[in-house]
């Protein structure tokens, strides 16, 4: 059985990783075209997602399709630049890692 | 939305209809919307029964208006239903003209240029934006205006505009804000491309929602066509801009006048009212007949209860949606009722 603070660590090493891959495509501005569909590159429908604009601001939402693309919806508020925490990206990240092992 | 008279539907449908032409068929058109539109009055359209509300069509711009009327039709779920049949002009019934679209030159400020979006955002189309594509891009080979003069490359012919719109764009299309004029697609002056669409007359509300894979979100009650998701990826890497004017719309052949976002009461385009008790206006059906809102409440809050498709039920509304920011390139997440084959 699993060390239960190698488990946290592991946890937390993966989390940092995702979050830390997720704010890095963020800050890729001349990708920024593509943010909404990036969000969902690797996701199925239903998925939650999340992607900030150039303004740093984040956009929360779900993949949805459209002519056969998925695409991040927002369907929560945005969250401007100065309120984003990193809790918010890694809320997002986590469900949407959760979810693509559930659904697999 | 408010319960709206519709004796004036029936007569100014009545008369346009009238206007076009005296045969038979006129004739019945014009008496299906007497009788659509008295039908709906006695079924009272604000009543709301099991999180419906019922579709009126007094809402759509009698001046958008080719005709209306009720016809059968098959819902997704493969149920008979009956729909009503809109056929519009496609030219915006609250404006007398479109655009501005492209800036002329690197100097052209916001009033008299279109928007373009990216990652959510609305941007003004100004001189200054297109002279800075290829920092806001990251990609030198933007150059979207001549270094010596300062003006933009617009695609000013319908050879060209076709040219640069379509999916593969010939290299000597690259570098242009594509703009096309809706005379190109209308000889009528004040009149768009004409379009059908089928919305349910009753919403039914499904089990799971369904993919917007058609080309129509819906339509505006101004008589516009809400369009999917523009293909932004293609557009930019063509080094294009498909400039849109201040209500997110631009022209294409096949569509005519069509809206990728919601962007009321900003530059030349119209504000819509907000609800009685504060809540968004609503400004177009969604193809399965559910109303689709105004982002925003009066407050300049937005609702924090929407599903994935954009939507939620309140008492008065039942079920309907909220459009997405003007630069998000959507309106919706998807249809959470049937709609009509
Ligand atoms: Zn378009
Ligand atoms: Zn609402």
């Amino acid at each position: 059985m699993m060390n239960p603070h190698f488990k946290l660590l592991t946890m937390a090493v993966v989390l940092l990783t995702l979050t830390s891959t997720c704010l890095s495509a963020f800050a890729h501005e001349e990708h920024v075209f593509k943010a909404p569909w990036d969000a969902c590159a690797d996701a199925i429908k239903t998925q939650q997602c999340a992607y900030t604009n150039a303004h740093g601001d984040l956009f929360k939402g779900t993949c949805r399709v459209f002519n056969e693309a998925l695409m991040c919806v927002r369907n929560q508020p945005i969250i401007t630049a100065e309120k984003v925490t990193p809790a918010d990206v890694a809320e997002v990240t986590v469900s949407s890692h959760h979810d693509s092992h559930e659904n697999h | 939305m408010q319960i709206k008279s519709t004796l004036g539907l029936v007569v100014c449908c009545s008369l346009l209809l009238g206007g076009c032409g005296t045969d038979d068929t006129t004739d019945s058109v014009a008496d299906a919307v007497a009788e659509t539109v008295t039908d709906t009055v006695e079924t009272e359209v604000e009543e709301v029964v099991d999180n419906i509300v019922v579709v009126d069509p007094s809402v759509f711009a009698l001046n958008s208006l080719e005709s209306i009327e009720i016809v059968d039709c098959t819902l997704s779920n493969g149920d008979a239903s009956t729909c009503y049949s809109v056929t519009v002009n496609g030219f915006p019934a609250d404006r007398n003209e479109l655009g501005p679209f492209c800036p002329e030159s690197i100097e052209t400020t916001a009033d008299d240029a279109g928007k373009w979006f990216d990652g959510g955002v609305l941007y003004d189309l100004t001189g200054s934006f297109v002279s800075n594509l290829s920092v806001f891009y990251g990609d030198s080979k933007w150059q979207l205006y001549d270094k010596d003069t300062g003006l933009v490359n617009i695609t000013d012919t319908q050879v060209a505009c076709e040219a640069a719109a379509r999916p593969n764009v010939a290299a000597e299309y690259n570098n242009f804000c594509v703009q096309c004029e809706i005379s190109y697609y209308s000889d009528v002056a004040g009149e768009g491309v004409s379009s059908t669409y089928l919305i349910p007359v009753t919403p039914v509300l499904r089990d799971s929602p369904a993919d917007i894979s058609s080309d129509n979100v819906g339509v505006a009650f101004n008589g516009v066509n809400l369009a999917v998701a523009a293909p932004t990826q293609a557009i930019l890497s063509a080094y294009t801009i498909a400039a849109f004017d201040d209500c997110v719309g631009h022209v294409n052949p096949v569509a005519g006048y069509h809206y990728h976002g919601a962007n009321h009461g900003d530059g030349t385009c119209p504000a819509i009212d907000y609800e009685s008790d504060g809540h968004g206006g609503a400004f177009a059906y969604a193809m399965d007949g559910f109303a689709i809102y105004s982002m925003l409440n009066q407050s300049g809050e937005e609702d924090t209860d929407l599903d994935e498709c954009r939507g939620h039920s309140d008492d008065s509304r039942g079920y309907h949606y909220h459009a997405a920011g003007a630069g998000e390139n959507t309106f919706i997440g998807c249809f959470a009722g049937e709609i009509a084959q």
